[in-house]
């Protein structure tokens, strides 16, 4: 991985473009390892190194977007050509896009070097122990177990410069017998806090508890929803339902009910980017810094 | 590049592999969304990079990397060989792969019209008039209109002296309405909907789908459906339109057709598939009129191509005869488990995804009906058009679609439009319940971007061509309380 001074470094010949009025450079760089495993065998393991910079130029009131996957100056510099030509041959907005200025951001510490150093061994090691135990219960287990280490950086002409490092792992178990089956997920940033073993136990726990249901007639239940559900739900709410566009344009379902009543009195819902128990970036993808708001 | 691959093949070969292949890939797309005759989006994308596949002692382990040097390819073979000997160290069996002859060809899709020197000004064009021209129709609030256009430039290498060069172009249009009246809210789609529709075609797709003149039809029956009556409840005959058709067998035919799926490699993620090993070449999976096969090798199709990403040919599979299920979409690992070869379903969305068993282009043979027969023959149903939305279970058993409009059927005629229609089924009793499908006059190729599969997901283009059909009995309609 690249240190934020060599990052942002790459750029600085990009910002100094005169072609535009002003410009905006959305970095990241990635190294992916994903281990599949299914019918308790591991059966697709990946290793994946990328990066992706987009390229946003505005002309006047136009607007070209180009990105690009490699980081050499050639590669940019054609991809920043490529933006000026769609803005110089696109229509105008019927708005002037201003960009950022420059802004302090919160210190988030989301890069750990055990998720950063574990091998492939080490996790085939851990994820193949609870085979066994499902076996011993007849069962089989499936999932997978992904391990990220990444940058992102945002640059733009008017000063802004963040740059943030992450790691995060992912494991997720699905524990299969006959018709039922028990799914246990974890995502961290941190792998040495991740507990392997309570993920396992519980997915083959709720497995067994699910063998032979009772069928129950469709009608108007009183449900319990577990936290994994309820972050499904909330996931799917704030995707379709809180962009400041689909309620300007009258789209989302909470168009004109600000202010208003929209759910029952014990529900309260907020954003944190910089909640550390979740996956804190101090920054969103134009610069602007992140911070608690209802 | 010729260099570096070659480079690869060597360092692989030289770690006595039971098989390896390297993939290069060279991906440049374009993206153009409209909206109310304002740009929302025109971007332009380049990605290239390598993926390297080895087998060792009967263990998969796959690297990709975007930098291509010689001492980045000789670490990414290493990360790939570490993978195969972590796993080959616990796995209890062995992968085996089926025989596959080292093809050496070169192959590019064809075309009339390079849609990346079209100017952008008469690409944006289009979609700003055809946007702004429907918002002046009455009722009409919103109009968003997508172009979408890829070039993949690949090549492919194996340890067993396969070299395979494709080029395949792909193009993808389409729009919607939004009709509103302060009451409800109505969409209706063309050519499609999910973005529109996609095929291994140049610009000319955009010039054959005359976008324009469809724009009063469509406006008219998005701003009619904001009156029309609910589609009620009732069991009843359905005539599905071919786009809706296409859904219909993505979902209920083609993925539980995938054999890494039967054999559990998507459980944790896109599920499994009720079509288990023993129903093979036995089970009555619909009715003597359903007649559903695979073929890579169709020109023009969003899922065409030569070889797969594993450098098998591409051929036409039967997998469905006059309703007997026959075969699956195979790879060569789980072809082997069947003691044949590969049909040459393996395909990655990109130079850094894995290879998985995907369709290329399901389709459904053309029967004999011309559309308005099948029509008149209908005493009471319903004609469904452009699918609105879809869920299937895990095994691709239990069913439900949406479509944007239903047209009632009554004495063999169409009548009434009803708004919000939805059927449902069981996958075998619906396609058993199949007793008609449209002719060569009704079928065409339609295309999807957008089929999900894999961990990390790979999105990709599949084909489907289909001609409308009738099913009988079908649940039509949701139960209120």
């Amino acid at each position: 991985m690249l240190s934020k001074g060599k990052t942002l470094e790459g750029f600085s010949s990009i910002l100094k473009s005169q072609q535009t009025d002003a410009l905006e450079i959305v970095a990241t760089r990635r190294r992916q390892n994903t281990i599949r495993f299914s019918n308790s065998s591991f059966h697709q393991g990946l290793s994946e190194s990328d990066c992706k910079t987009y390229i946003r130029v505005v002309k006047g009131r136009r607007i070209g977007v180009a990105s690009t996957n490699s980081l050499e100056k050639g590669s940019l510099k054609r991809c920043l050509k490529k933006a000026v030509v769609i803005a110089s041959h696109t229509k105008e907005e019927p708005f002037s896009l201003r960009l950022p200025g420059p802004s302090p951001y919160a210190q988030v510490s989301s890069w750990f070097e055990s998720t950063s150093e574990v091998t492939d061994r080490d996790k085939v090691n851990i994820l193949s122990r609870g085979f066994k135990k499902a076996e011993r219960n007849g069962c089989l287990q499936s999932g997978i177990f992904r391990r990220e280490v990444g940058e992102l950086a945002v640059v733009n002409t008017n000063g802004v410069e963040a740059y943030h490092p992450y790691t995060v792992a992912h494991l997720s178990v699905v524990t299969t017998k006959e018709e039922s089956s028990g799914l246990r997920s974890a995502v961290v940033k941190d792998i040495s806090s991740l507990d392997f073993h309570p993920i396992k136990e519980d997915s083959i726990e709720r497995c067994l508890k699910g063998l032979s249901p009772k069928d129950i007639e469709p009608g108007v239940y009183r449900v319990l929803f577990e936290p994994h559900a309820v972050s499904e739900l909330v996931r799917w709410l704030s995707y379709l339902g809180f962009g400041a566009k689909n309620l300007q344009e009258g789209t989302s379902f909470l168009s004109g009910a600000i202010g208003k009543r929209v759910t029952g009195k014990r529900v309260t819902l907020y954003d944190d980017g910089l909640d550390l128990r979740g996956m804190a970036v101090p920054f969103d993808m134009e610069g602007i810094p992140k911070k608690r708001f209802p | 590049m010729k260099v570096i691959l070659g480079y690869s093949i060597d360092e692989l070969k030289r770690k006595r592999l039971d098989y390896g292949d390297v993939r290069y890939e060279r991906v440049t797309t374009e993206n153009i969304q409209v909206r109310n005759g304002i740009i929302e989006g025109f971007s332009t994308d380049s990605t290239k990079g390598v993926g390297i596949r080895v087998l060792y002692k009967g263990a998969w382990g796959h690297a990709a990397n975007h930098v291509l040097t010689e001492r980045d390819v000789i670490r990414t073979v290493d990360e790939a060989l570490s993978i195969a000997k972590a796993f080959s160290s616990v796995n209890p069996c062995r992968v085996r792969l089926s025989e596959n002859p080292p093809h050496r060809d070169t192959y590019k899709t064809p075309f009339k019209v390079d849609p990346f020197s079209v100017p952008p000004e008469e690409k944006v064009g289009l979609l700003v008039d055809l946007t702004t021209t429907a918002t002046r129709f009455k009722d009409i609030a919103v109009c968003e209109a997508f172009m979408e256009f890829t070039l993949v430039e690949k090549e492919f290498l194996s340890t067993e002296g396969a070299h395979i060069r494709q080029t395949i172009l792909l193009s993808g249009v389409g729009y919607h309405v939004i009709a509103e009246d302060g009451n409800d809210v109505q969409v209706m789609s063309y050519p499609d909907s999910h973005n529109g529709i996609f095929a291994a075609k140049g610009y000319e797709l955009v010039q054959e789908l005359k976008l324009m003149e469809s724009l009063e039809r469509v406006c008219g029956e998005a701003k009619a459906l904001l009156k029309a009556k609910e589609c009620p409840t009732v069991e009843t005959d359905i005539i599905l339109d071919g786009s809706q058709l296409a859904l219909q067998l993505h979902e209920s035919a083609g993925h539980p057709l995938e054999m890494d799926r039967v054999l559990g490699s998507e459980i944790s993620f896109a599920g499994g598939s009720f079509l288990s090993l023993e129903k093979r070449g036995r089970f009555r999976y619909g009715s003597r009129d359903v007649n559903i096969y695979g073929d890579p090798t169709h020109e023009g199709g969003a899922g065409s191509y030569r070889y797969d990403d594993e450098g098998v040919m591409a051929c036409r599979v039967d997998l469905v005869r006059e309703g007997v299920f026959l075969n699956y979409l195979t790879s060569r690992e789980s072809s082997s488990l069947l003691g044949e070869r590969s049909n040459g379903s393996m395909r990655a969305s990109s130079w850094s995804g894995m290879p998985l068993v995907r369709m290329s282009n399901i389709c459904i043979k053309p029967g004999e009906w011309a559309l308005e027969d099948l029509i008149k023959d209908t005493k009471k149903g319903f004609f469904l058009s452009t699918n609105r939305s879809w869920s299937i279970d895990d095994l691709r058993l239990n069913f439900q679609f949406g479509t944007e409009i239903a047209y009632e059927i009554k004495g063999g005629k169409l009548g009434q439009i009803y708004k919000n229609p939805v059927y449902y089924g069981i996958t075998p009793d619906f396609w058993n319940s199949c007793d008609g499908v449209c002719g060569r006059g009704e079928w065409r190729m339609w295309g999807l971007n957008s089929c999900a599969k894999g961990e990390p997901v790979q999105i990709i283009y599949v084909g489907h061509g289909t001609a409308p059909a009738r099913f009988r009995n079908v649940s039509v309609g949701v139960r209120k309380r």
